[in-house]
Protein backbone atom coordinates (compact mmCIF):
# COMPACT_ATOMS: atom_id res chain seq x y z
CA UNK A 1 0.00 0.00 0.00
CA UNK A 2 1.57 3.19 -1.23
CA UNK A 3 1.80 5.73 1.57
CA UNK A 4 -0.60 8.06 0.19
CA UNK A 5 -3.57 5.10 -0.09
CA UNK A 6 -2.36 4.78 3.95
CA UNK A 7 -2.99 8.22 4.54
CA UNK A 8 -6.39 8.29 2.60
CA UNK A 9 -7.43 5.07 5.05
CA UNK A 10 -6.63 6.40 7.88
CA UNK A 11 -8.87 9.66 7.06
CA UNK A 12 -11.07 7.59 6.16
CA UNK A 13 -11.27 5.91 9.89
CA UNK A 14 -10.30 8.82 11.98
CA UNK A 15 -13.82 10.53 10.02
CA UNK A 16 -15.36 6.92 11.08
CA UNK A 17 -14.07 7.51 15.19
CA UNK A 18 -15.66 10.54 15.30
CA UNK A 19 -19.28 8.87 15.14
CA UNK A 20 -18.25 6.92 18.53
CA UNK A 21 -18.59 10.04 20.73
CA UNK A 22 -20.79 11.44 22.56
CA UNK A 23 -21.58 14.99 22.10
CA UNK A 24 -19.82 16.42 25.30
CA UNK A 25 -16.83 14.18 24.06
CA UNK A 26 -16.88 15.89 20.60
CA UNK A 27 -17.01 19.57 22.36
CA UNK A 28 -14.62 18.72 25.05
CA UNK A 29 -11.98 17.19 22.62
CA UNK A 30 -13.18 20.81 19.98
CA UNK A 31 -11.93 22.21 23.25
CA UNK A 32 -8.35 20.76 24.19
CA UNK A 33 -7.28 21.10 20.66
CA UNK A 34 -7.43 24.87 21.35
CA UNK A 35 -10.73 25.03 19.07
CA UNK A 36 -13.86 27.01 19.82
CA UNK A 37 -16.67 24.76 19.62
CA UNK A 38 -19.05 27.93 19.30
CA UNK A 39 -16.54 29.27 16.31
CA UNK A 40 -16.56 25.50 14.58
CA UNK A 41 -20.55 25.38 15.38
CA UNK A 42 -21.30 28.98 14.00
CA UNK A 43 -18.90 28.23 11.29
CA UNK A 44 -20.61 24.97 9.80
CA UNK A 45 -23.78 26.45 10.01
CA UNK A 46 -23.04 28.99 7.69
CA UNK A 47 -21.68 27.00 5.41
CA UNK A 48 -25.03 24.45 5.48
CA UNK A 49 -26.78 28.05 4.80
CA UNK A 50 -24.72 29.12 2.05
CA UNK A 51 -25.20 26.40 0.30
CA UNK A 52 -28.63 26.61 0.24
CA UNK A 53 -28.28 30.18 -0.18
CA UNK A 54 -26.49 29.58 -3.46
CA UNK A 55 -28.92 26.93 -4.70
CA UNK A 56 -31.56 29.22 -4.60
CA UNK A 57 -29.79 31.88 -6.85
CA UNK A 58 -28.52 29.49 -8.85
CA UNK A 59 -32.33 28.78 -9.67
CA UNK A 60 -33.44 31.90 -9.68
CA UNK A 61 -30.49 33.03 -12.63
CA UNK A 62 -31.55 30.06 -14.00
CA UNK A 63 -34.71 30.94 -14.28
CA UNK A 64 -34.03 35.05 -15.30
CA UNK A 65 -31.74 33.46 -17.90
CA UNK A 66 -34.56 31.48 -19.70
CA UNK A 67 -36.80 34.23 -19.49
CA UNK A 68 -33.85 36.67 -21.29
CA UNK A 69 -33.62 33.85 -23.64
CA UNK A 70 -37.16 33.87 -24.41
CA UNK A 71 -37.71 37.39 -24.49
CA UNK A 72 -34.28 37.70 -27.13
CA UNK A 73 -35.86 34.93 -29.24
CA UNK A 74 -39.55 37.41 -29.24
CA UNK A 75 -37.69 40.43 -29.87
CA UNK A 76 -35.60 38.72 -32.47
CA UNK A 77 -38.19 37.55 -34.63
CA UNK A 78 -39.65 39.80 -37.12
CA UNK A 79 -42.88 39.49 -39.30
CA UNK A 80 -42.99 39.93 -42.53
CA UNK A 81 -45.54 42.80 -43.51
CA UNK A 82 -47.00 45.00 -46.69
CA UNK A 83 -44.64 46.79 -48.15
CA UNK A 84 -46.51 49.92 -48.74
CA UNK A 85 -48.41 52.03 -46.14
CA UNK A 86 -51.46 51.70 -46.74
CA UNK A 87 -51.48 47.85 -46.91
CA UNK A 88 -50.40 47.87 -43.33
CA UNK A 89 -52.85 50.55 -42.53
CA UNK A 90 -55.27 47.62 -43.88
CA UNK A 91 -53.74 44.85 -42.20
CA UNK A 92 -53.47 46.62 -39.03
CA UNK A 93 -57.68 47.34 -39.68
CA UNK A 94 -58.15 43.74 -40.43
CA UNK A 95 -56.56 42.73 -37.38
CA UNK A 96 -58.78 44.85 -35.27
CA UNK A 97 -61.81 43.99 -36.85
CA UNK A 98 -60.62 40.43 -35.85
CA UNK A 99 -59.99 40.71 -32.40
CA UNK A 100 -61.68 43.00 -30.58
CA UNK A 101 -59.14 43.39 -27.48
CA UNK A 102 -56.45 44.28 -29.89
CA UNK A 103 -59.09 47.10 -30.93
CA UNK A 104 -59.56 48.09 -27.53
CA UNK A 105 -55.87 48.11 -26.82
CA UNK A 106 -55.02 50.00 -29.38
CA UNK A 107 -57.77 52.51 -29.10
CA UNK A 108 -56.78 53.02 -25.48
CA UNK A 109 -53.35 54.78 -27.29
CA UNK A 110 -54.65 56.11 -30.55
CA UNK A 111 -58.14 57.96 -30.01
CA UNK A 112 -57.71 58.83 -33.55
CA UNK A 113 -56.51 55.86 -35.86
CA UNK A 114 -56.28 58.00 -38.90
CA UNK A 115 -52.98 60.45 -36.74
CA UNK A 116 -50.82 56.97 -36.40
CA UNK A 117 -47.25 57.39 -37.74
CA UNK A 118 -46.54 54.67 -40.29
CA UNK A 119 -44.22 53.80 -37.80
CA UNK A 120 -46.79 53.44 -35.04
CA UNK A 121 -48.98 50.70 -37.29
CA UNK A 122 -45.95 48.77 -38.25
CA UNK A 123 -44.98 48.36 -34.55
CA UNK A 124 -48.13 47.78 -33.43
CA UNK A 125 -48.34 45.31 -36.01
CA UNK A 126 -44.78 43.39 -35.09
CA UNK A 127 -46.73 43.74 -31.56
CA UNK A 128 -50.21 41.80 -32.28
CA UNK A 129 -47.80 39.33 -34.40
CA UNK A 130 -45.86 38.74 -31.41
CA UNK A 131 -49.32 37.94 -29.29
CA UNK A 132 -50.25 35.50 -32.15
CA UNK A 133 -53.15 37.91 -33.80
CA UNK A 134 -51.34 37.49 -37.11
CA UNK A 135 -52.51 34.59 -39.62
CA UNK A 136 -49.77 33.16 -42.08
CA UNK A 137 -52.28 34.85 -44.77
CA UNK A 138 -51.90 38.10 -43.09
CA UNK A 139 -47.53 38.37 -44.28
CA UNK A 140 -47.28 38.62 -47.92
CA UNK A 141 -45.76 35.98 -50.15
CA UNK A 142 -42.55 35.38 -51.38
CA UNK B 1 -63.19 -3.86 3.70
CA UNK B 2 -60.76 -2.30 1.03
CA UNK B 3 -57.12 -2.09 1.83
CA UNK B 4 -55.50 0.87 1.07
CA UNK B 5 -52.32 0.81 -1.33
CA UNK B 6 -49.10 1.73 0.96
CA UNK B 7 -48.39 5.03 1.01
CA UNK B 8 -45.19 5.92 -1.15
CA UNK B 9 -42.28 7.73 0.93
CA UNK B 10 -42.44 11.21 -0.37
CA UNK B 11 -38.47 12.68 0.14
CA UNK B 12 -38.06 15.70 2.20
CA UNK B 13 -39.09 19.25 1.05
CA UNK B 14 -36.17 22.40 0.39
CA UNK B 15 -37.88 23.86 3.34
CA UNK B 16 -37.95 20.63 5.56
CA UNK B 17 -34.49 20.68 4.48
CA UNK B 18 -33.89 24.17 5.83
CA UNK B 19 -35.68 23.60 8.92
CA UNK B 20 -32.87 20.37 9.76
CA UNK B 21 -30.30 22.52 8.98
CA UNK B 22 -32.02 25.12 11.69
CA UNK B 23 -32.72 22.51 14.29
CA UNK B 24 -28.90 21.20 14.63
CA UNK B 25 -27.08 21.31 17.42
CA UNK B 26 -23.93 23.08 18.31
CA UNK B 27 -22.45 19.32 19.43
CA UNK B 28 -24.16 18.37 15.65
CA UNK B 29 -22.24 21.22 13.88
CA UNK B 30 -18.97 20.29 15.81
CA UNK B 31 -19.27 16.73 14.99
CA UNK B 32 -20.46 17.47 10.86
CA UNK B 33 -17.27 19.82 10.62
CA UNK B 34 -15.13 17.52 12.32
CA UNK B 35 -16.06 15.13 10.23
CA UNK B 36 -16.00 17.07 7.29
CA UNK B 37 -12.64 17.76 7.71
CA UNK B 38 -10.98 14.52 8.29
CA UNK B 39 -13.20 13.43 4.96
CA UNK B 40 -11.67 15.72 2.65
CA UNK B 41 -8.64 14.82 4.25
CA UNK B 42 -8.92 11.18 2.98
CA UNK B 43 -10.06 12.73 -0.52
CA UNK B 44 -5.55 12.62 -1.34
CA UNK B 45 -4.39 14.03 -4.49
CA UNK B 46 -8.51 13.96 -5.43
CA UNK B 47 -8.66 16.83 -2.59
CA UNK B 48 -6.74 19.36 -4.42
CA UNK B 49 -8.74 22.61 -5.02
CA UNK B 50 -11.42 21.67 -3.10
CA UNK B 51 -11.43 22.81 0.73
CA UNK B 52 -13.05 20.88 3.86
CA UNK B 53 -16.42 22.75 3.62
CA UNK B 54 -17.08 20.98 0.26
CA UNK B 55 -17.90 17.95 1.03
CA UNK B 56 -20.48 19.62 3.80
CA UNK B 57 -21.83 22.22 0.76
CA UNK B 58 -21.90 19.46 -1.70
CA UNK B 59 -24.23 17.35 0.54
CA UNK B 60 -26.47 19.90 1.00
CA UNK B 61 -26.90 20.74 -2.70
CA UNK B 62 -26.89 16.98 -3.80
CA UNK B 63 -29.85 16.81 -1.28
CA UNK B 64 -31.68 19.90 -2.51
CA UNK B 65 -31.50 18.55 -6.04
CA UNK B 66 -33.12 15.42 -4.98
CA UNK B 67 -29.80 13.54 -6.68
CA UNK B 68 -29.73 12.69 -3.02
CA UNK B 69 -33.51 11.70 -1.25
CA UNK B 70 -33.68 12.34 2.25
CA UNK B 71 -36.55 10.20 3.55
CA UNK B 72 -37.70 11.71 7.36
CA UNK B 73 -39.27 8.62 8.55
CA UNK B 74 -36.30 6.17 8.00
CA UNK B 75 -32.69 8.12 9.02
CA UNK B 76 -32.30 11.47 10.92
CA UNK B 77 -31.09 14.50 9.16
CA UNK B 78 -27.29 14.33 10.89
CA UNK B 79 -27.19 10.83 10.04
CA UNK B 80 -28.02 10.88 6.38
CA UNK B 81 -25.93 13.90 5.80
CA UNK B 82 -23.15 12.11 7.21
CA UNK B 83 -23.80 9.33 5.00
CA UNK B 84 -23.78 11.64 1.81
CA UNK B 85 -20.73 13.16 2.59
CA UNK B 86 -19.25 9.63 3.34
CA UNK B 87 -20.44 8.79 -0.17
CA UNK B 88 -19.63 11.58 -2.00
CA UNK B 89 -15.58 11.45 -0.81
CA UNK B 90 -16.00 7.40 -1.62
CA UNK B 91 -16.91 8.97 -5.30
CA UNK B 92 -14.16 11.43 -5.60
CA UNK B 93 -11.84 9.11 -4.39
CA UNK B 94 -12.72 6.39 -6.49
CA UNK B 95 -12.07 8.54 -9.47
CA UNK B 96 -15.70 8.08 -10.38
CA UNK B 97 -16.00 11.93 -10.38
CA UNK B 98 -13.80 13.22 -13.16
CA UNK B 99 -13.67 16.85 -11.03
CA UNK B 100 -15.27 19.12 -8.26
CA UNK B 101 -17.91 19.83 -10.44
CA UNK B 102 -19.01 16.28 -11.92
CA UNK B 103 -22.05 15.00 -11.24
CA UNK B 104 -22.53 12.60 -8.15
CA UNK B 105 -24.10 9.30 -8.90
CA UNK B 106 -27.07 8.71 -7.30
CA UNK B 107 -27.28 6.50 -4.01
CA UNK B 108 -28.85 3.41 -5.99
CA UNK B 109 -30.07 2.70 -1.52
CA UNK B 110 -32.50 5.69 -1.66
CA UNK B 111 -32.30 6.65 -5.37
CA UNK B 112 -34.02 3.98 -6.89
CA UNK B 113 -35.50 5.22 -10.21
CA UNK B 114 -32.47 7.71 -10.82
CA UNK B 115 -30.06 6.09 -13.21
CA UNK B 116 -26.25 6.02 -12.71
CA UNK B 117 -24.78 9.48 -14.91
CA UNK B 118 -22.56 8.27 -17.54
CA UNK B 119 -19.68 10.46 -16.08
CA UNK B 120 -19.73 7.78 -13.05
CA UNK B 121 -18.70 4.85 -15.47
CA UNK B 122 -15.54 6.86 -16.73
CA UNK B 123 -12.87 5.93 -13.92
CA UNK B 124 -9.85 8.42 -13.97
CA UNK B 125 -6.48 8.30 -13.04
CA UNK B 126 -5.95 10.61 -9.83
CA UNK B 127 -2.19 12.88 -10.94
CA UNK B 128 0.37 11.23 -8.82
CA UNK B 129 1.96 14.54 -6.69
CA UNK B 130 5.56 13.99 -5.57
CA UNK B 131 4.51 16.50 -2.67
CA UNK B 132 1.79 14.50 -1.56
CA UNK B 133 3.53 11.41 -1.78
CA UNK B 134 6.10 12.81 0.78
CA UNK B 135 3.69 14.32 3.03
CA UNK B 136 2.21 11.13 3.60
CA UNK B 137 5.25 9.11 4.11
CA UNK B 138 6.24 12.17 6.96
CA UNK B 139 2.92 11.91 8.15
CA UNK B 140 3.40 7.64 8.44
CA UNK B 141 6.56 8.46 10.13
CA UNK B 142 5.80 10.83 12.40
CA UNK B 143 2.73 8.89 13.62
CA UNK B 144 4.83 6.04 14.68
CA UNK B 145 7.31 7.89 16.25
CA UNK B 146 4.84 9.71 18.59
CA UNK B 147 3.64 6.51 19.16
CA UNK B 148 6.81 4.41 19.69
CA UNK B 149 5.44 3.77 23.71
CA UNK B 150 2.28 3.96 22.96
CA UNK B 151 1.39 0.14 21.56
CA UNK B 152 -2.01 0.35 21.37
CA UNK B 153 -2.62 3.72 19.31
CA UNK B 154 0.15 2.19 17.00
CA UNK B 155 -1.90 -1.17 16.74
CA UNK B 156 -5.76 1.10 16.19
CA UNK B 157 -3.11 2.66 13.61
CA UNK B 158 -2.09 -0.22 11.57
CA UNK B 159 -6.07 -1.36 11.81
CA UNK B 160 -7.11 1.63 10.03
CA UNK B 161 -5.18 1.38 7.74
CA UNK B 162 -6.31 -2.57 7.45
CA UNK B 163 -10.06 -0.59 7.09
CA UNK B 164 -11.26 -2.83 9.87
CA UNK B 165 -14.17 -1.42 11.43
CA UNK B 166 -14.22 -0.17 15.23
CA UNK B 167 -16.10 -3.73 17.30
CA UNK B 168 -13.30 -5.39 14.99
CA UNK B 169 -10.49 -3.55 15.95
CA UNK B 170 -12.07 -3.90 19.89
CA UNK B 171 -12.52 -7.59 19.96
CA UNK B 172 -9.17 -7.95 18.04
CA UNK B 173 -7.17 -5.75 20.28
CA UNK B 174 -9.64 -7.12 23.64
CA UNK B 175 -10.23 -3.42 24.31
CA UNK B 176 -12.90 -1.85 26.29
CA UNK B 177 -15.43 0.98 24.36
CA UNK B 178 -13.70 3.30 26.50
CA UNK B 179 -10.26 2.45 26.07
CA UNK B 180 -10.60 2.57 22.11
CA UNK B 181 -12.37 5.61 22.46
CA UNK B 182 -9.24 7.10 24.33
CA UNK B 183 -6.77 5.40 22.24
CA UNK B 184 -8.81 6.78 18.85
CA UNK B 185 -8.80 10.10 20.28
CA UNK B 186 -4.78 10.05 20.94
CA UNK B 187 -4.39 9.30 17.70
CA UNK B 188 -6.95 11.83 16.37
CA UNK B 189 -5.32 14.54 17.67
CA UNK B 190 -1.61 14.03 16.73
CA UNK B 191 -2.46 13.10 13.37
CA UNK B 192 -4.67 16.42 13.70
CA UNK B 193 -1.34 18.58 14.82
CA UNK B 194 0.96 16.91 12.44
CA UNK B 195 -1.60 18.16 9.35
CA UNK B 196 -2.79 21.65 10.97
CA UNK B 197 0.99 22.39 12.96
CA UNK B 198 -1.81 22.69 16.07
CA UNK B 199 -1.60 20.69 19.28
CA UNK B 200 -0.57 17.24 19.73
Amino acid sequence: MSDERKIRALFEALADSVDGLSDEEVLAECREDGRSPEDIARQTRAVLQDAVKGFKQRALVAAREKHQERTATITAKSFRLPDSPAARRALLDAVIARHQQAGRLLTAQHRDFSEMTDEDVESWLQQFGHLGLLDQNDEPGE
Amino acid sequence: MTRQPPVKPTPASREEIEQAIEALTAPQLVRLGTIAAFRHRSLGTRGVGRNEHDLLSDAIIAMLEGRRKWFKAKVDFLSFLKGVMRSLASHIRAGKALDAFDEIAPNPVNDEDDAEDFVEQIPTQAPVDPERQLLAGNLDRQIREQFNDDPEVLLIYEAFLEKMKPAEIQACLGLTEKEYNAAAKRLRRTVRGCVEGGPR
